[in-house]
């Protein structure tokens, strides 16, 4: 279905080492001090661990699209070692850059790798964690003639300084071959998402789109048992409690705008059409695949699932967010009512305080989001009895994978015998 | 019935500049300008032509007020409509004339009493017929907040072709939008979002009518207060723009409060981020979210408002460093004599510690070789900072202010037919304290 | 402002408010119909449900309305009659309601495409077809919901959905509190149903000639766009009608949204306070005059205006039907005569419209004079001719002579005489007459015959050589006559028939010798205006001053031509 590339990955590379793209220069270094205040900011009784980090490159890459076409991509991956290392650690012991080898510092030649993932790997983080976020940049591999910095802009974060903010028309982005630290003290629980804008239309629609949520610290241990093992938010009477969560995040394509940008093309940003709605990067059946999906480079690139298994009774978390970059898109649990209790990274309480006087909860079996919404909703099992539900647009035509039908913004949501 | 004109992608950093250069951007402001003080206004439906963010001159209707009043063109077409500043329990009177090819009308949504005359009896209401038709509307607002008019005749098409409008109507209490305590501000903002598909205006201008399809309509343009980014950025007035007198560039210091007041005037919804923090969600249609009348109560915070046509919103921002963990005035360690008002509110208001006073950014950035940088970027991380950049880079943030991008998250809509960046977009500027704002 | 006709669509109503609690059974036929769209008559093959107990090929889209409380009980048992697609397309069918929970056998287990149902296991390639058990085509299957909450909900098909529920299967499910007129605890006076959807008939026409599916001309619907936007069923746009019967006290408006996009319905001169969302009770009651109501979405709010009698709502994302956009539309139109066949501007933008506008094959013959007038007082013209003393009237408007249908004087006038027509005595029906050398033979009576003592004579207004004309120029309801004199234009505007050079009207200069006169309301308010015809350009007093003014005057430059006759009046 797809225009096949015209060189292979080895010969551009060739073809780059002798034009010399990536800088000779280029310097990749990775930001994660040891924490060593003495003071105890994630509640955890540990004054030693707040700090964690993560380390981002940028770059470009493929995806598999559920129709089986090959979707060239710029995206973010998980800087580590192995692709199985988790995506937040925590700083080596006196150590603010660490070596190079213990957390897989691109070199020059490993940098260029069509490593993006897509999604962006899934950030976890805490309340009260203070979280060192590097971005490497290490070029597009497919486009030699783009030297695009990126930036890594965490959606929602309050009260963000412009120079964390990952905005280049306001403050700094970071070029090719570079490295650039952002800093984030995780004061506010929620749900955000974080993708690259630098010229966000285009590299939003290529896929710079990520998952990014914090805990609260009432997810701590600390003597009031509010009846489940987690929650959305310091709600304070466990109304946001759960026990399943599971981060959702919209995206569609544009197949055109995808080829385009590989053929170097002119982008056809007046006539973007998104044709591939999808859950976490996959559209419908793939979004039920607990398995990584390979790209045709045999690449591991599609690393995230959509599906939701519940024991009977149980809450369900679903931290919804949308970064689509044209559309609106209305997502419908028929079966299972959705309350939402959080939207915006804020509990759904007056003026999104926890304190706010009113719940402002409200049960329902759509919600609607627009690019950069965020909704934090709890579908709880109870009177489900044992089954397979769905989870899916009602803009319908949107259950299709660009020409192919029964597929598209679909997933599962399985209820499961009741735990014993 | 797509078009593409052309395809280009500019760099933004290179566009904002290049436009930047010329206009020599003012100094931003944070009042909503419009019509105040005036309670009976002659206004003309008539066509003028725009001038879009990367260069276009396209055909639009639009209301003209021939009363020469400040806030608005006097005798030209303007998009979109006069501003209509009026307090609660005022009435108006619009005498409007018709110098469109068409009859045409206004409807005044949420309004509480609207007695319309006119020379034709409308589907919706009165209105004037064509070729120099008039129609009056005396129009009632009881309760404050923020409204929005529009045609009321061949509506798909009048709106489009740009006759809409705002309309806002203060409470009784000075610096508060409601009569609330909860809905108290320092400065106010007013943010009117529309779309638009050039190709019909061709079509209108082109008096090829039978060939308008208006189910087949496609916006490649989006709007700020009938202007285009960067277009948004300029000043009010700017005589280059002659029938777009709108901007939208808020500025506050820390700790201050912004009443963003948003419209949704076009055929669609947009989904309007606004970057540095949370609003907090006060109103919608001009009525208080509340149980009581009294309080704000359900008041909701986000981070992104999605606005469809006809709503109106009416939120409160501020920005107040809390919690950083870094002191964002760069102030040395032992400086505790230098913090400002706000950094004391931020102690008083969230514990001690706060503020981040003293502490130093916690990151190392990259040497200047290793970035690219924004025109509105000052050199230096901390707010009322600067630094030396590399020639050329820089340049517009005259006092060290923090930007903020608001703008529609759907990022189509950052486009301006086919050109990269532009669309539905600007700034809200976090200035330092001792900057004067008007 | 007109009603709201489209209220009347439930058909098939099923209606068991009020009494004791019920086991409801409702007897379902999913089947093909073809919906003619009003405005552009385009046929749009459509699947909608009927009650079984009702003809084949009657079913409706939306499909029969069902109002229950929450006493009863719900059984559907659907009977799947599409069993007749056409070459490759079998489709399935199954009934779901979102936001209740089916408690039936099997309820709500997903039928897989492979045809499998079940849990998935672990085939991570299975795709679902049918959110539950399925009706196969000639089929039926029951369904059941023993618990109902109070709201409103969309019953549409579980499967396949990007293509039935686009294709019309959906209906409205209306669950009151017991005893009815009352939801969520909430009583209301007055309900009215706004169920908005849209149609694409690209996919509606492929899925009908078998050129949708695999391999098919279309695979899938990612490209639908819809061309018609409908409001219970019915077509509609801003010129048509939007305005909703309320009453005082408490209006329940239900809003659904069956379409695949989001619409907003906005509320004139009223604000709603919002009750439910999906069968859901709001926590707070929030007033509102606009609101988001996207896909697959019901709400219900509650509009109090105890001073108005309707409101009007629309979607203010203004997705209306296909209509013309005109220019400029012309309250009195026009239209020529050429020696037997008529040409019309019904829709009156001043251009010729072929199919929208009315061409009448054969009316008359060469030499006839031409006059247009309301015969028959139903409120349009329909046209006539003057042949030298006899007239015929198209008494029946359809554009034909037909003998014993329509008018005809024998009699009123002779060879020489100018016709004219007008309401000379203020009743709603035009009358005819005729001006002769500066006297003036009106038919007061409107008997088509010369009644000495009682019709209407000026002895003097006007000359030989001037040109007839007549209009309601002072807008009292009655014709008053005039003529056009080379450019000049004298109007008896105080109706007296008379020449009387104070209160008279007179334009120096509008048009010349040689062209047509024509008069009509252009605008609509009730006055006439004056106009010229000059070999098939029309020139128009927009403005009612008697003077050319440029910008604001209208020129219609091509409609009919040199020889034509030109005619003025309210074309249906």
């Amino acid at each position: 279905m797809r225009h096949h590339r015209a060189f292979s990955i080895i010969s551009i590379l060739a073809l780059l080492f002798c034009l010399g793209v990536m800088p000779a220069w280029a310097e990749f270094s990775v930001q994660c001090p040891p924490d060593v205040d003495g003071i105890d900011t994630d509640g955890d009784g540990d004054v030693n661990n707040d700090h964690v980090c993560v380390h981002l490159s940028s770059g470009d890459g493929f995806i598999k699209m559920a129709d089986g076409r090959d979707s060239y991509i710029f995206g973010f991956a998980s800087h580590r070692l192995a692709n199985s290392d988790p995506v937040v650690f925590q700083p080596e012991p006196g150590e603010s850059r660490p070596p190079a080898e213990s957390i897989g510092l691109p070199t020059s030649e490993g940098g260029l790798n069509l490593g993006a993932t897509f999604p962006a790997p899934t950030i976890e983080v805490r309340e009260g964690q203070k979280l060192y976020l590097t971005l490497s940049n290490v070029g597009m591999l497919m486009r030699p003639d783009l030297f695009d910095p990126h930036t890594v802009h965490y959606h929602g974060f309050p009260n963000v300084a412009s120079i964390f903010d990952g905005l280049p028309d306001s403050a700094i982005s970071i070029n090719m071959g570079f490295s650039l630290t952002y800093f984030y003290n995780l004061v506010e629980p929620g749900t955000f998402m974080y993708h690259c804008h630098v010229e966000a239309t285009e590299h939003m629609q290529m896929g710079m789109l990520g998952n990014i949520y914090v805990r609260p610290m009432q997810d701590l241990t600390d003597g009031t048992d509010l009846g489940y093992p987690s929650y959305a938010y310091n709600d304070g009477d466990g109304t946001t409690g759960y026990h399943v969560a599971k981060p959702l995040q919209i995206h569609s394509f544009d197949p055109n705008f995808h080829d385009a940008n590989e053929l170097v093309q002119p982008l056809p940003f007046a006539l973007m059409h998104d044709r591939y709605p999808m859950f976490n990067g996959r559209g419908y059946p793939d979004t039920l695949n607990p398995d990584n999906i390979a790209n045709q480079e045999l690449y591991e690139a599609q690393l995230m699932d959509s599906i939701i298994e519940v024991p009977q009774g149980e809450r369900v978390l679903l931290r919804l967010s949308s970064l689509a970059t044209v559309d609106f898109y209305t997502v419908a649990s028929p079966s299972i009512p959705m309350t939402v209790v959080g939207q915006g990274a804020r509990i759904l309480r007056t003026a999104g305080e926890t304190d706010g006087v009113q719940d402002l909860f409200y049960t329902t079996h759509s919600v609607t989001l627009g690019g950069g919404e965020a909704k934090d909703i709890l579908l709880d099992t109870t009177d489900i009895p044992e089954g397979t539900y769905f989870i899916y647009t009602t803009n319908l035509n949107n259950l299709s994978n660009d020409q192919e039908d029964y597929g598209g913004m679909m997933t599962e949501i399985v209820v499961q015998a009741a735990a014993l | 019935m797509m078009y593409i004109k052309n395809f280009r992608k500019l760099n933004s950093v290179l566009l904002l500049s290049a436009l930047l250069m010329f206009a020599g951007m003012g100094t931003g402001q944070a009042k909503i300008d419009g019509l105040e003080g005036v309670t009976t206004f002659n206004f003309t439906a008539k066509a003028g032509h725009i001038t879009t963010g990367e260069g276009n001159t396209v055909l639009f209707w639009g209301y003209a007020d021939d009363g020469g009043h400040q806030g608005s063109l006097s005798g030209q077409a303007q998009y979109p409509g006069p501003t209509i500043i009026i307090n609660a329990g005022e009435s108006i009177t619009i005498n409007l004339t018709n110098h469109l090819p068409q009859a045409t009308s206004m409807l005044f949504p949420g309004a509480d009493v609207v007695n319309a005359t006119g020379n034709i009896a409308g589907t919706l209401t009165m209105e004037a017929a064509f070729a120099n038709g008039t129609a009056q509307y005396q129009v009632t607002y009881n309760q404050p907040g923020t409204y929005t008019y529009y045609s009321g005749t061949n509506m798909d098409l009048q709106v489009e072709m740009g006759l809409v409008g705002a309309i806002v109507v203060r409470s009784g209490t000075a610096g508060q939008a409601y009569d609330s305590a909860d809905s108290s501000y320092d400065y106010e903002t007013l943010f009117l979002l529309t779309d638009m598909d050039p190709v019909i205006h061709d079509l209108v201008e082109f008096g090829r009518f039978d060939e308008i399809d208006l189910t087949k309509r496609n916006a490649v343009y989006w709007f700020i207060n009938g202007r285009n980014g960067p277009d948004t950025l300029l000043d009010p007035f700017v005589s280059w723009l002659p029938t777009q007198p709108y901007n939208s560039l808020p500025r506050i210091r820390p700790c201050e409060n912004l009443l963003l007041r948003l419209v949704g005037g076009g055929l669609d919804g947009h989904p309007f981020h606004t970057h540095g923090n949370n609003i907090n969600v006060i109103a919608k249609d001009a009525r208080l979210l509340s149980t009581d009348g009294a309080t704000a109560d359900l008041a909701f915070s986000d981070f992104t408002q999605s606005v469809y046509p006809g709503e109106t919103y009416d939120a409160l921002f501020t920005w107040t460093g809390a919690n950083m963990g870094w002191d964002y005035y760069g102030h040395a360690t032992e400086d505790v004599e230098t913090m400002t008002a706000c950094e004391q509110q931020v102690e008083a208001d969230f514990g001690p510690g706060a503020s981040s006073h003293g502490l130093p950014i916690p990151v190392t950035l990259p040497a200047i070789s290793e970035l690219t940088f924004s025109p509105f970027y000052s050199g230096s991380p901390y707010l009322g900072g600067g630094s030396f950049l590399p020639p050329g880079e820089g340049g517009f943030n005259q006092n060290g202010g923090f930007y903020y991008m608001w703008h529609s998250h759907n990022e189509k809509e950052l486009t301006n037919w086919d050109i990269f960046p532009g669309g539905m977009l600007t700034f809200l500027i976090i200035e330092p304290p001792s900057v004067t704002i008007e | 402002m007109k009603k709201l006709r489209t209220l009347v669509f439930s058909v098939g109503l099923v209606m068991m408010i009020a009494g004791p609690a019920l086991a409801v059974d409702v007897d379902l036929v999913a089947e093909k119909i073809n919906l003619t769209m009003p405005g552009t008559g385009e046929v749009i093959p459509m699947w909608g449900y009927r009650l079984a107990t009702d003809d084949p090929g009657t079913a409706t889209v939306p499909g029969p309305t069902i109002s229950l409380t929450t006493a009863d009980t719900l059984t559907i048992n659907l009977n799947n009659a599409l069993d007749d697609l056409g070459p490759g397309l079998v489709e399935p069918t199954s009934i779901v309601i979102p936001g209740l929970i089916a408690t039936e056998a099997g309820a709500m287990v997903p039928t897989w495409t492979d045809g499998t149902s079940g849990s998935r296991g672990g085939d991570v390639t299975k795709r679902v077809r049918s959110f539950t058990h399925e009706a196969l085509p000639g089929g039926n299957a029951t369904y059941v919901w023993d618990t109902l909450t109070p709201g409103t909900y969309l019953i549409q098909s579980g499967t396949h959905p990007a293509v039935q529920v686009q294709m019309g299967l959906y209906a409205m499910l209306k669950v009151d509190d017991v005893g009815g007129s009352s939801v969520y605890d909430t009583p209301y006076n007055n309900e009215v149903d706004m169920l908005f959807s849209e149609i694409d008939p690209v996919i509606h026409n492929a899925v009908a000639t078998g050129n949708y599916g695999p391999g098919q001309e279309i695979t899938s619907t990612i490209d639908y766009d819809p061309r018609y936007f409908l409001l219970n069923g019915v077509p509609y746009y801003d010129a048509g009608d939007l305005g909703v019967p309320v009453v005082p006290g408490d209006n329940l408006v239900r809003f659904l949204n069956a379409g695949l996009q989001t619409r907003v319905p906005q509320l004139l001169g009223a604000y709603m306070t919002l009750l439910g969302e999906d069968g859901n009770q709001v926590p707070f009651a929030k007033d509102q005059s606009s609101l988001v109501l996207p896909a697959g979405k019901t709400f219900d709010v509650i509009v109090t205006a105890d001073n108005l009698t309707e409101i009007p709502i629309y979607d203010r994302r203004l997705a209306f039907s296909p209509h013309v956009v005109q220019k400029a539309v012309l309250a009195e139109k026009f239209g020529v005569f050429r020696s037997g066949p008529w040409f019309l501007d019904a829709n009156g933008n001043g251009a010729w419209d072929p199919g929208t506008d009315a061409a009448y094959v054969n009316f008359g013959q060469t030499g006839d004079q031409t006059v247009a007038g309301d015969w028959n007082n139903d409120s349009f013209s329909q046209i006539g001719v003057f042949r030298n003393g006899p007239w015929y009237l198209d008494a029946n408007g359809n554009g034909a002579w037909d003998p014993l249908v329509d008018t005809v004087y024998a009699n009123f006038g002779q060879t020489g005489d100018q016709a004219v027509a007008g309401d000379w005595d203020g009743n709603g029906i035009d009358q005819v007459g005729v001006f002769r050398n500066g006297t003036w033979y009106l038919d007061a009576n409107g008997n088509g015959a010369w009644d000495p003592l009682i019709d209407t004579v000026y002895a003097n207004f006007g000359q030989v050589g001037d040109i007839a004309v007549a209009g309601d120029w002072d807008g009292n309801g009655i014709d008053q006559v005039g003529v056009f004199r080379n450019g000049t234009w004298y109007l008896d505007a105080n109706g007296n028939g008379a020449w009387d050079p104070d209160t008279d009207t007179v334009y120096a200069v509008f048009g010349q010798a040689g062209d047509i006169p024509v008069t009509g309301d252009w605008i609509g308010d009730g006055t006439t205006q004056i106009g010229f015809f000059r070999n098939g350009s029309w020139h128009l007093d927009m403005n009612g001053n008697g003077i050319w003014n440029a910008g604001i005057d209208v020129e219609f430059a091509n409609f009919g031509q040199a020889g034509d006759k030109p005619v003025t009046g309210n074309w249906p």
